[in-house]
Formats: C-alpha cells, structure tokens, sequence
C-alpha cells in the first residue's frame, strides 16, 4: 500500500476513535453511568475539528486529491463532493461545540447536544467511507509511478508537508490527553463511578 | 558484526512440544531499526516462533544469532541480556508490585542517554502512569497494564523489541495511543517484531512481513508486496 494512502488511513482511524470516544460518553450519560467531562467534551472536539481541518484534508486536497483530478477526470463529481464537506466540516462541528456550550449552562440540553453530535458523527462515518471505498481506490489505480514518489516523499518525512512537526506534536500530544481523560475502559482515565 | 548485519539472525528454527512438531524449519532476520510484521491465523506457529526465539521452548533446533553471538541455546535471560524486551501477550504485569516497581524492575542504563528510553520518558510517554505509580498491578486497567507492559520493556533499552497482541481486547482510543507508541519505538531506532490481529496494521507498519502456515512460512518480504499478495486473504482466513 502507499505511504500517502497508510497516513490517510491511519489518520482516519485516529479520528475514527476520538468519535467512538465521544459516542460511548453520551451513551454513558444518557444511561446514568456517568456524569459528564465537560474539559474532556472540549478536548475531544477540539481534536475532531480542528485536526481534520488543520493537518489531514490539506493533505487530502492538495497532494492526492488533485493529482486524482488530471489523472481520471470522471473522479471529479466526486472530489467536489468531498471537497465540500471538507469546507463545511469546521461549521458543522461548531454547531455541535455551540450545543455542549448550551449543555454547559443548561443540563436539560442534553439532548439536543447529542442529537447534534450524533449527525456529525454520521456525516464524518460517511465522508469516510466514501474516501476509503471510492477514493482511494480509485487514485491507487489511476495515479502514475511517478506521481506516488512525488506524493509519498512528502508524506513520508518525519515533517508533515503541510506543516511541520509542531502541529503534528500538538495534536499527537492533544490525542494523548483524550486517551488519558477518557474513563477507563475505554480509555486511562479513572474509572466512571 | 557490520552495521548491515542483521541484528537477529533465526535459520532453519524447528520446535516441538512434546511429540508435536510444531515449526517446521522457518528463517527470519530482522536489521537494526527494522520492523517485521508476523501474521498468521490462530495456531500457526506464531506465539511459539516468539517464543522460541526467546529460549522459552527448550524442545527447539536451528540457529539463532542475536549481535552475531549464538543463542541458539541460551535460557531466555541470557537473550533478553542481548537487547530483546518482549512485550507478551496478556501483558505480564507483576499483581503484586507496584507501577513503579514493575517499570524499574528491569531497567538498565541507556548507552546513549539522549535516545535512551528512561524512566521519566516512559512516564511522559504514557502520563497516567505518573499518577498511577503506587498503585500495584492488580489495580489497573488493561490500558494501563499494557503501557506498564511496553514502558518495562523501552526500559531495558533494547535493540528489539518484540510486541505479541500488544492491542488485543483494548479499546479504539488506545489501541491507536499504542501504535503511536510503536511508531516512537520504530523512530528511535530500535527494532521491532509485531504480532497483532489488525494485520492491515501490522503491514501499514511494518517494512517486512511474513506469513505462517502450519508452522511453515507461506509468504515473505516487503510488507507492501504481502499486503498485495492475492495468496494473503486465504492464509489469515478474511
């Protein structure tokens, strides 16, 4: 498998369990077996928003997505479809940030909070099944030899191409802290009790 | 040795339990920094390739060199010595000695301190352990035992580090923290041998693979030529 193509998966899959995370919470909420994280909410959000927009979708865009588009023409109904969920991402997710913030103030919210959650979640489960099933598929058919060199070089480094190992610190440090708030057993927080 | 040797050297391993013969003659060399993935279904050979490899099968024949010395017969502290830590499934945490215990236990002192895995990087590396550190054993959760399990072995400061099922019955948030973990691993040069059932993962990661059938290695080499072997679905059974 490509380099471009394990890092976009892989990536996937980190925002894959921060969504899981945030599922099991409000279940466990709407079940009575918790009491909510509101610093823990904010941290798993900031990570679902910010992480797609800042370091994976530039890189969708700009390296494979649009050497998809001069490689297979008939790719590009789809590209524009995902393309603008990319763009709409960040507002979506600041719908469902404005939602916990009434949650916050107002426990009687809650529903509506997960109500709004919950669409995120579909519509990120689908953006990413279109990726991993039509997408990326279709570019390691229809990109040349000589465009994966160009595109796993720059995935490849240490550095991210887009930008740099700072902000991929951050958020590496950002899912740790998620993973060590997170209440056992799903994550190495202590125990909900 | 030269710096290109293979650091682990394994020729023609054969191993039995009692009447069972169980490997039937399997190569594997692993470079220094290199990680080889190990696949296969349930009962194929791949726990006990591990284990032979650490001197834990005393019914075993082949040739095994670790640094270029022979330990086709050493006991399995005399190759743990060499520089292999091994991470076991089931994790292999002390119930009864503390976080802290478990984690100095085994440590030794880095050669070069600035890539050296220390106690203070092993913590920062997995901070809930800095608030778990009196707490014995038997009180934490599989997540935290198992970053007790992988924080012991970085702490002997190995050359290779061999992880069996390091993810197995964790939960999505921490299975990805580990292979973060293993990807820091991989990054500060030491080696690695992956078991996991996530065998796309274990490709993705890996620069080498091979596949075990009936004690018997059924494919080898590059990962990303394993990962597209038509023969690969068939062997795991998906």
């Amino acid at each position: 498998m490509r380099k471009a193509i394990t890092i976009i998966k892989d990536e996937h899959r980190a925002l894959a369990a921060v969504l899981r995370g945030l599922e099991y919470l409000i279940g466990q909420i709407r079940d009575g077996k918790q009491k909510p994280d509101f610093a823990l909410f904010k941290s798993m959000l900031a990570y679902v928003k910010d992480f797609p927009d800042k370091l994976h979708h530039p890189k969708e865009d700009e390296y494979v997505y649009h050497t998809l588009r001069e490689r297979d023409p008939s790719a590009a109904p789809m590209l524009d479809e995902l393309e603008d969920e990319h763009r709409c991402g960040p507002e979506f997710i600041q719908r469902v940030a404005t939602a916990l913030q009434e949650y916050e103030r107002d426990p009687s919210r809650f529903d509506a909070f997960a109500k709004a959650m919950a669409e995120y979640t579909q519509f990120q489960w689908e953006h990413m099944r279109k990726e991993e099933d039509v997408i990326l598929p279709l570019a390691e058919k229809s990109l040349l030899p000589e465009d994966w060199t160009e595109i796993d070089s720059a995935f490849g480094s240490n550095a991210d191409p887009l930008v740099g190992v700072g902000t991929q610190k951050e958020f590496r440090d950002l899912f740790r802290k998620v993973v060590n708030l997170m209440p056992a057993p799903m994550g190495l927080g202590p125990e909900a009790k | 040795m030269a710096p290109t040797d293979p650091i682990l050297d394994a020729r023609n391993i054969h191993a039995w339990y009692g009447s069972s013969h169980v490997l039937h003659g399997i190569d594997l060399k692993i470079a220094r920094g290199e990680t080889v993935g190990l696949l296969g279904r349930n009962g194929m050979g791949k726990s006990t390739l591990i284990r032979t490899l650490l001197g834990h099968v005393t019914q075993r024949d082949g040739q095994i060199h670790l640094f270029g010395h022979d330990v086709s017969k050493s006991k399995p502290h005399e190759v743990a010595r060499r520089g292999v830590a091994y991470v076991p499934e089931g994790r292999g945490v002390f119930p009864n000695l503390t976080v802290r215990e478990n984690l100095i236990m085994a440590a030794r002192p880095s050669r070069e301190a600035s890539r050296g895995w220390s106690y203070e990087r092993v913590l920062e590396t997995f901070p809930r352990l800095t608030e778990r550190l009196t707490n014995l054993g038997s009180q934490l959760s599989g997540g935290e035992q198992q970053m007790v399990s992988i924080g012991r072995a970085l702490m002997t400061q190995p050359d290779l580090v061999i992880l069996d099922e390091a993810t197995e019955g964790l939960a999505p948030l921490i299975v990805n923290e580990i292979w973060n973990v293993i990807g820091d691993i991989r990054d500060s040069g030491i080696a690695t041998l992956i078991v996991d059932r996530d065998f796309r993962r274990v490709l993705e990661h890996s620069d080498n693979a091979l596949v075990l059938q009936k004690g018997l290695v059924e494919l080898a080499g590059p990962a990303s030529k394993v990962a597209d072997d038509p023969a690969l679905s068939g062997l795991l059974g998906v």
